[in-house]
């Protein structure tokens, strides 16, 4: 594995693989921070360019796209509060709050650094356990997805104030993902005969309303805040880094365990992530107003998921997400046939790509701290002058993603349902949460029924999902309880 | 200034004049030309879409520029409804249909049918084949359905990407007399996940997504719905061969102008697509895709397209 590690630095260090690489993080860093244009859309956009380019230079370029994508993501999550990936939505809602404290520079700090380490960690899981771990993840059937959504949703009372408000908002999500085109029949719901309504409503439509419109419409009503002065500081402080680390090692394991299995990746990883923290937290009041955890725990697991989600591409041929997928087309364009001998029969292709991920982690490392910089600087201006470029972002990134009007009425509608939101003060995140989990929510507990023929024995009889179930249930029960338990105790 | 006679003099000249020229009083497009993709950037639709265009660009098919136009949603019907309503009898626009672009207006009467647009050329076949995973008891179809025979109907479960997927296994059933258990995935790569992690006996796929996994012998092909064996894959039989009275069953995936285009931008078109499938880099796009290039243009593209309709609305069990 040295030897094959050592050829794969080195045919990652030549000038044009070295270039390529950084093109790759660059780009990614670019498209993260648009909302709208994605890594996906990205690499589909690059792909026939690089026809007859040599696969494993485009792959490594495609690799830094797509892992790219989850720094730059963090940007104006946390800037703006406009969630550039859906990977980035749990970020927005800490991060945000650092920067209206005058903490932006610390917050793409900690997620810069966050995600170097988990980037390093996952491509070091990448190398040393692909083969097992992929073969591990086949063991996830629709009943195990069922369970481990199940858990996910378990993060609609962990995320917002009030456990009733989570719950509404998060239903709610829930109801919009039926929206459109039903996955198990064909048939269409609730569109009312529209045709735009036949995919439902999007995530980036729904996302950049709730957050993005919704959030500069609130602001409007409110005295302008005072500038931010101090922004320079993108160093974490000593007390903050202690605070970030344990998160940060946590949502790496997090993150590229939820990022193997095929088509869960980077999103799910972050909210889990987000719960964790939220639920090991000593003081978890302080979530949602600043907490440094939520931005560390959840940056870093969206990063490691990126890497993990190579693990089923590269050992197995089978894509880990919508990006991979691409990636996986990709490879059959340059003759490579993607399939569980790629590590044998391509394995200089492999490695290189693998060896390129180090090296493109450490240049988004020592991109992204000037760049947190600089970018914070940006909040020196009057937040008031701020609200018409960020309307003007919203729109352009809802319309580019499909090229459609009707998505940029919706973004109107949820962004005023947005602002209605925040006004009453009803937490944002569990409606996207709703919507994104979803779907899988209800394709796997019908996929399931089916292989059941109508029985639920079937989650509770194959242990992963009966342990994921588990989980589930003592994250819900475990905090009633144990306030039942503990005046008992301390009265004894 | 016209006058009678040099307008007859003009028309009288007019046989006489070198092919070159006479080929201009046809049609050229004479302003940009959109190419609406009615699929998301990076599917495999888009992909091909892509491919041709390089192809138009790069050996300079098409006089004026070519540009791409994404309008995904509801299966092709968001794409086919923006040519209808804003693009008719416009020649200077192409779209890309397939299978899914006739499929869904059967499933949903909302969604504009082909009948909005005039065909131009089918371009390529995918073929689908019975997969079940490497160390699976059964050795050939005949073996697969006599299991599905002995044991009660829906035992066997099948992953599907998709609602063509869905019809394979129905025309399968419909031939064999034996019931599936269909569970719907998102894509082809998501049901090939179920199948090698052992949740589901069997999958109907393309060629293209397997191919790695039948290399390694992962999974393996019982068959194939077509009339000839596959060139790809010779050792795999076809259904007729073991006795299944299965029709041939193929995805096509072509080229189309708007509805009412005059007849010749619509011959400009056929000349244009002829050279693209025609080309090289085509031909190396079918052999990666483990395709069949099916050139079928104008007339007959459309005579093509209605017996797939028929088919189609009779394995859905939709009639007209």
């Amino acid at each position: 594995m040295i030897y094959e590690l050592a050829a794969g630095f080195a045919s990652a260090l030549t000038p044009w693989n070295l270039l390529m690489c950084f093109a790759g993080v660059f780009a990614g860093q670019l498209v993260g921070a648009l909302p709208g244009i994605g890594p996906s859309s990205a690499i589909a956009l690059l792909l026939p360019l690089t026809f007859g380019a040599d696969p494993t230079s485009a792959i490594i370029l495609f690799a830094g796209i797509y892992y790219g994508a989850q720094y730059g993501g963090t940007l104006t999550s946390v800037l703006i509060s406009v969630p550039g990936e859906p990977s980035s939505v749990m970020t927005s809602i800490d991060g945000y709050q650092m920067a209206l404290q005058g903490k932006a520079g610390v917050a793409l700090g900690i997620a810069a650094i966050g995600s170097f380490i988990a980037g390093t960690i996952s491509t070091i899981g990448l190398m040393l356990l692909a083969p097992p771990m992929a073969r591990a993840a086949l063991a996830f059937g629709p009943p195990e997805y069922f369970a481990l959504v199940v858990l996910g949703l378990t993060a609609l009372a962990a995320v917002g104030g009030s456990v009733l408000k989570g719950l509404t908002t998060g239903v709610f999500g829930l109801l919009i993902s039926t929206v459109g085109i039903d996955q198990q029949t064909g048939v269409a719901r609730f569109a009312f005969d529209r045709l735009w309504l036949l995919d439902g409503v999007g995530f980036i439509v729904l996302t950049v309303a709730i957050f993005g419109v919704g959030e500069v419409l609130s602001s409007v009503g409110k005295p302008t805040p005072a500038p931010i002065t101090n922004v320079a500081n993108v160093l974490p402080s000593r007390a903050e880094w202690r605070a970030s680390r344990m998160p940060i090692l946590r949502g790496s394991f997090i993150g590229f365990f939820v990022g193997v299995l095929p088509a869960t990746g980077a999103t799910i990883a972050s909210f889990i992530a987000y719960i964790v923290e939220k639920k090991v937290a000593k003081d978890p009041s302080r979530f949602g107003k600043g907490a440094i955890e939520g931005v560390a725990g959840p940056e870093a697991s969206n990063n490691a998921a990126a890497a993990g989600a190579m693990v089923p591409m590269l050992a197995l041929g089978v894509p880990g997400s919508g990006t991979t997928a691409i990636i996986l087309g990709a490879l059959i364009m340059f003759g490579v046939r993607p399939g569980p001998e790629l590590f044998e029969k391509n394995s200089a292709l492999v490695w290189a790509v693998i060896a390129s991920m180090y090296i493109g982690n450490l240049m988004l490392l020592i991109m992204n701290l000037p760049l947190a910089r600089l970018f914070a600087q940006l909040l020196r201006m009057p937040y008031a002058w701020l609200y018409p470029p960020i309307l003007a972002l919203c729109v352009a990134g809802v319309y580019s993603q499909a090229n459609s009007i009707e998505d940029v009425w919706m973004l109107v509608g949820f962004g005023a349902l947005g602002w209605a939101m925040m006004r009453y003060d009803w937490p944002p995140a569990p409606l996207i949460l709703g919507l994104v989990l979803g779907t899988i929510f209800e394709n796997s507990l019908r996929q399931s029924m089916t292989l059941s023929h109508g029985s639920v024995e079937i989650f509770f009889t194959r242990p992963i999902s009966a342990v994921l179930l588990a989980c589930a249930a003592a994250a819900v029960l475990a905090p009633p309880l144990l306030r039942m338990f503990r005046p008992r105790v301390a009265a004894v | 200034m016209f006058t009678r006679r040099s307008l007859m003099l003009a028309a009288s000249a007019m046989p006489f004049l070198p092919n070159t020229i006479r080929a201009q009083a046809g049609w050229v497009p004479t302003r940009e030309v959109e190419f609406v993709i009615p699929f998301a950037v990076g599917g495999g639709a888009d992909l091909l879409a892509r491919v041709i265009h390089k192809i138009i660009t790069d050996e300079k098919l098409v006089p004026v520029p070519v540009t791409l136009n994404n309008r995904p949603g509801g299966g092709g019907a968001v794409g086919l409804g923006y040519v209808a309503s804003r693009k008719a009898a416009d020649p200077h626009t192409i779209i890309l249909v397939n299978g899914t672009t006739q499929i869904t207006p059967i499933l949903n009467p909302a969604a504009r049918t082909l009948t909005e647009i005039r065909p131009s050329m089918n371009v390529m076949l995918d073929d689908f084949l019975l997969f079940v995973k490497g160390d699976a008891p059964w050795k050939d179809a005949k073996e697969f359905i006599a299991a599905g025979k002995a044991r009660p109907p829906k035992s066997i479960a099948f992953a599907t990407g998709g609602t063509t997927d869905v019809m394979a296994i129905t025309v399968f059933t419909k031939a064999t007399g034996v019931e599936f258990n269909t569970l719907n995935f998102n894509s082809g790569g998501e049901a090939l996940t179920q199948l090698l992690g052992g949740h589901v006996q069997a999958c109907m796929g393309n060629p293209l997504e397997f191919m790695g996994h039948l290399q390694s012998k992962a999974v393996k092909a019982l068959g194939v719905f077509r009339d000839s064996r596959f060139s790809a894959l010779p050792d795999v039989p076809t259904m007729k061969e073991q006795g299944i009275e299965a029709p041939n069953f193929q995805m096509w995936r072509g080229l189309a102008t708007p509805r009412g285009t005059p007849d010749a931008p619509a011959l400009y078109w056929e000349g244009v697509f002829a050279k693209v499938v025609a080309s090289p880099a085509f031909a190396a796009y079918i052999k990666e895709n483990i395709a069949t290039a099916a050139p079928v243009p104008g007339e007959a593209f459309a005579k093509f397209l209605q017996d797939q309709e028929k088919l189609y609305r009779d394995l859905l069990g939709k009639p007209a």
